[in-house]
């Protein structure tokens, strides 16, 4: 895979949420506005670029039968030392992201790329790997987030743009609305892909 | 038998790998993270009771509370200070609540809460054109052994659309904490209403303000602590900051 390719596969070709379906959860339960998904989209791509890197290391010492409670290990000890740093020395950035810190060890995309790909690439693409998901990830959040707020809050990132006369629909920023959102936005993502490659898939 | 044997091995190594680092990182930062944790509770104690300069700890019965004073001598009590702990949505919500002596919420400060973002968490957010957190200041002023939520049978507390659990938690944590302190105060005959505060301990030549601190100010002058309060008002309103 050539290093355009592999920089650019997370937007579009291969987005972690619409095309890969790969960590919906997260994807789905924060972002019932623009920050939030912005905010849970750093975090994760920070443990996940670390976490490439790492697993992309230690790839020749571990056993293929037991590769993923290894894996899993490894990510959740990351985070948590993560968790446990930022707490410490940066309070007011932990307590802004709160919840999304311990939230990415069940985030599907870090476990994963490390089996698709960091296992089985060198350190610089897996590295690749790692910044080009993560952005696409933080990407497809931000939409995803800033849709959900502005039809069912009439704000983005806080900001009011509907006007006073808006109705909010409420349902847009609860588990209903967050499925109907992230089913328009497959379909548009499969739409553009087509357009993209000319093939249908 | 030997492969499973190595493999089990290997597991283990990279999990004792695994712990030794937690447990070094935790102990690198464990003193700090409770330091920030103690030092954000102190901030909330002191916000939620601003009329007060010194703190005690003190203890009435099981429960545990913060009394303010005016002064350094601790003799003007401004009123408590306690810590509310109701079963949100998913985990604790911890908040701090300023009380007057008459139990009346000074403010309320919700130190810490694991709720869903965007909706539960809506409970600490500051709204877009105001400074202070909307759902909090709505409880400033109220009694705090009456709150009621709109949902719960037309009471005055505001719940959050979609969150009802999390307000619910947070007004009936705080109700609860607050009856517990009255009763436990009664028992040992702390309360403000009892007879022995109810004397003059002022010089006759007192400024309102100065005379406005004594405890029983309200019971003997009704009138003028009524005045009192509503020139207060009067002035916060008018763009006055907190």
């Amino acid at each position: 895979m050539t290093f355009s390719k592999n920089i650019a596969k997370g937007f579009l070709v291969e987005n972690p949420v619409l095309v890969l379906a790969l960590g919906l959860c997260p994807a789905l339960a924060v972002t019932t506005n623009a920050i939030n998904g912005l905010g849970m989209g750093i975090a994760a791509t920070f443990v996940l670029v670390m976490s490439n890197i790492i697993i992309s290391l230690i790839k020749s010492l571990v056993p293929s039968n037991i590769r993923i409670p290894i894996f899993i290990v490894v990510i959740a000890t990351f985070v948590t030392i993560v968790k446990l740093v930022m707490a410490a020395y940066t309070p007011a950035l932990s307590s802004a992201l709160g919840i999304f810190i311990p939230l990415i060890v069940v985030n599907c995309i870090i476990l994963g790329r490390a089996e698709a790909f960091a296992s089985k690439n060198n350190l610089f693409n897996s590295l690749i790997d790692g910044i080009s998901m993560g952005a696409g990830f933080t990407a497809t959040l931000i939409i995803l987030g800033a849709f959900r707020e502005i039809l069912g809050n009439g704000t983005i990132f806080g900001a009011s743009i509907m006007g006073k006369s808006y109705e909010p629909a409420i349902l847009m920023i609860l588990p209903p609305g967050a499925f109907f959102s992230l089913a328009f936005m497959v379909v548009g993502a499969k739409w553009l892909l087509e357009k993209v490659t000319g093939q249908r898939s | 038998m030997k492969k499973i044997l190595s493999l089990g091995l290997t597991l283990m190594a990279f999990c004792i790998i695994a712990g030794l680092s937690l447990g070094y990182i935790n102990y690198l930062t464990a003193d700090k993270i409770s330091a920030q944790a103690e030092y954000a509770r102190m901030s909330a104690i002191k916000e939620v009771l601003p009329d007060a300069t010194i703190f005690e700890e003190k203890k009435a019965g099981e429960i545990k509370y913060n009394e303010g004073f005016a002064d350094e001598g601790k003799t003007q009590s401004v009123g408590y200070v306690i810590t509310a702990i109701g079963k949100g949505f998913s985990g604790d919500i911890v908040t701090i609540v300023g009380l007057k002596k008459d139990f009346t919420i000074s403010a309320i400060e919700i130190v810490a809460q694991t709720e869903t973002p965007g909706l539960g968490t809506r409970a600490v957010e500051v709204a877009e054109k105001g400074k202070e957190p909307w759902f909090e200041t709505q409880y400033d002023g109220k009694s705090a052994l009456l709150l009621v939520l709109d949902k719960d049978g037309g009471g005055d507390i505001k719940a959050i659309t979609g969150a009802t659990i999390t307000s619910r938690a947070i007004t009936k944590s705080i109700v609860s904490k607050a009856k517990e302190l009255k009763e436990n105060l009664s028992i040992t005959g702390e309360d403000s209403t009892s007879a022995k505060q109810d004397t003059c301990s002022h010089p006759a030549e007192i400024s309102l303000e100065e005379h406005a601190k004594c405890p029983h100010f309200k019971a003997h002058h009704p009138e003028l602590a009524d005045s009192l309060e509503k020139a207060k008002k009067e002035s916060s309103a008018k763009g006055g900051s907190k």
